[in-house]
């Protein structure tokens, strides 16, 4: 069997592995489940009445914020699973096999997939319920929980590197949450984070001084896409990240950090130059 | 007759700690190799670097004809490995965890099905194998890891500790299925904390202390210079403990050790049971009151005493507690 083949083959068995422990103990969804529903209702009802936007509610402006906070969380369950299969010695068995090494992280973040859909899908749901709209086309939509996906797909990447480099379930959830909260605010998923840049009325809507006009701005604001932007933007501010990626063993580190960057150029080439 | 395991000057240091210090071993094809010696003496470590997941800082070690480190990834279609953590999954069941590394060996999917269930049944495991591991017994999730490593029937297996915090029964058991395996030919790594364990698993025995063998022969060579069985008797009063050894003296093989807090004297004896009913036979005659006798198999603190003139550390440390 060629190499990549053999990845491919190793990768799917690690996934189905990892699909069937969701299958057992779906208590572990059931949190990726309760967790938007949670912040959906809470920020939409607490934060929605309380802020006023011009042009439109609060609770659209949010709920993009609260689909990527809730996908980052979400995401750190990799890095999670990891650091519990690294304490049980799993790792160790599976290092003795002739299995092509990477399977065990490529397969993790696979099977992380369908939590990141689950997740996805409740709050659509959730969302639709306490008013938030899609203003677009099918497709358009379609293609905007498709970004927010292959972000989820991204920092999965990411918490796998912090977990292989602190190596211990208790201190790598110690570490994502101080690092992940000011990440959260930091990004305009509340509010706009950047009102330094808005001169005009107008402006205060849009973050991104270099936005397309137009019917694009449009899309932006009412698919997840436009938080997303914004978020990684204020990961590539929080050095704190990038610290500790550099500090991983070399080659998951550049696996995190190509993820890192590709999704921020694919998302919005002229931020991550910032 | 090849060696299957070689391992020439094996270091390996953790910051200022030195794990491994030279460690020597060879192991002949279809033998079983039992490495003996207390936490912390280098055991983990060495098997580490002969799986392939640790590198040496220096030394070098062949397995199956293959190097650790240059040949790696084909060493790994002929070794197996069980650690000391049962290596399991607690929510898929113990077919499934087969299967799985039957999978990641490259067997196809019908073949790893196939083999789980084989192995399921030789290890008695036929009836739980449909079950989530999370039920298992302690004894049974070992059981499960030691089949994991036999998935390929690998020529060469690295066990580490494998009974290490199981119960006697289920530790006679796992010894059963030990036994079996090496009757069929595999060479056999084998590490262990228990003078007991080696002596009735393993062909030679290497004593490891500090990172590298000190004592290296069958079980009943290293207990012949170790000095067979110890006689143990406590006495009522510390005034007793010299005329013990007075009258003692003459029946021990080596040194007498005398614990004076304890009032407990160890006399290294060879003989046995007559041993013993001589030694009562004396110190009835010389009037003297033995609150408590016994004979006992050397153990691994007896082994290290004689050959570091240290007990093992562990020991040290509750001692001084």
């Amino acid at each position: 069997m060629n190499t990549l083949r053999m990845a491919l083959a190793d990768s799917m068995t690690i996934t189905k592995r990892n699909a069937l422990k969701i299958k057992r103990a779906p208590d572990m969804l059931g949190g990726v489940v309760l967790l938007p529903i949670v912040l959906v209702l809470l920020f939409a009802y607490v934060f929605g009445s309380m802020i006023e936007l011009p042009g439109m509610s609060y609770t659209e402006y949010l709920l993009p914020g609260i689909f990527v906070m809730t996908i980052t969380t979400s995401a750190q369950i990799t890095g999670y699973a990891l650091t519990l299969d690294l304490q049980k010695g799993i790792f160790d068995r599976f290092r003795t096999l002739p299995m092509s090494p990477s399977a065990v992280l490529t397969g993790q973040t696979f099977s992380d997939l369908i939590t990141n859909v689950t997740s996805i899908v409740t709050m659509a749901l959730v969302g639709l319920l306490v008013g938030w709209r899609i203003h677009t086309s099918p497709l358009e939509a379609a293609l905007g929980f498709l970004g927010l996906l292959l972000f989820a797909y991204a920092f999965s990447w990411v918490t796998a590197t912090v977990a292989l480099a602190l190596r211990t379930p208790e201190v790598f959830n110690g570490v994502a949450t101080i690092v992940s909260l000011p990440l959260i605010f930091l990004s305009n998923a509340f509010v706009d984070s950047a009102p330094a840049r808005a001169t005009e009325g107008d402006r205060r809507m849009e973050p991104d001084l270099h936005a397309p006009p137009g019917h694009a701005r449009a899309v932006r604001q009412h698919q997840p896409g436009h938080a997303r932007a914004r978020r990684l933007a204020a990961a590539a501010r929080g050095a704190s990240v990038d610290t500790v990626v550099a500090r991983a063993p070399g080659r998951v580190r550049a696996a995190g950090h190509a993820a890192v960057q590709e999704s921020r150029q694919s998302v919005n080439p002229r931020e991550a130059g910032e | 007759m090849s060696d299957a395991i070689v391992a020439e000057g094996l270091v390996k240091k953790y910051g200022d700690v030195v794990a491994l210090d030279g460690m020597d071993l060879s192991v002949p094809e279809g033998t079983v190799f039992g490495l003996l010696g207390p936490n912390g003496a280098g055991k983990t470590t060495t098997v580490r670097i002969l799986t392939t997941l640790l590198k040496p800082d220096a030394g070098h070690a062949t397995v199956a004809g293959f190097d650790v480190v240059r040949d790696a990834r084909r060493l790994r279609s002929h070794i197996g490995a069980s650690g000391q953590y049962a290596a399991v999954d607690d929510h898929l069941t113990g077919a499934e965890n087969l299967e799985t590394v039957g999978r990641l060996y490259h067997l196809g999917v019908k073949r790893a099905r196939q083999r789980a269930r084989e192995l399921l049944e030789r290890f008695d495991l036929t009836e739980a194998g449909d079950r989530p591991v999370q039920g298992y017994s302690g004894g049974m999730r070992r059981r499960l890891d030691l089949a994991g490593a036999l998935v390929v029937s690998p020529p060469v297996l690295f066990l580490d500790e494998p009974t290490t915090g199981l119960d006697p029964r289920a530790r006679a058991s796992l010894w059963e299925v030990i036994s079996e395996l090496v009757a069929t030919g595999t060479t056999v790594l084998l590490t262990t904390q228990y003078m007991e364990e080696a002596d009735r698993l393993a062909d030679r025995i290497g004593v490891v202390d500090h990172g590298h063998v000190i004592a290296l022969g069958t079980a009943d060579e290293l207990k012949d210079q170790v000095g067979g069985d110890r006689i143990e008797l406590s006495v009522t009063s510390a005034a007793d403990l010299e005329a013990v050894r007075r009258t003692l003296a003459p029946l021990a093989v080596g040194e007498l050790q005398i614990d004076v807090t304890a009032l407990q004297v160890t006399i290294p004896v060879t003989g046995g049971a007559a041993a013993l009913t001589t030694a009562l036979g004396h110190l009835t005659a010389e009037r003297i009151t033995v609150r408590d006798a016994g004979l006992r198999r050397p153990t691994l603190d007896d082994v290290f005493l004689t050959f570091t003139g240290h007990e093992t550390d562990e020991k040290i440390r509750e001692t001084v507690r």
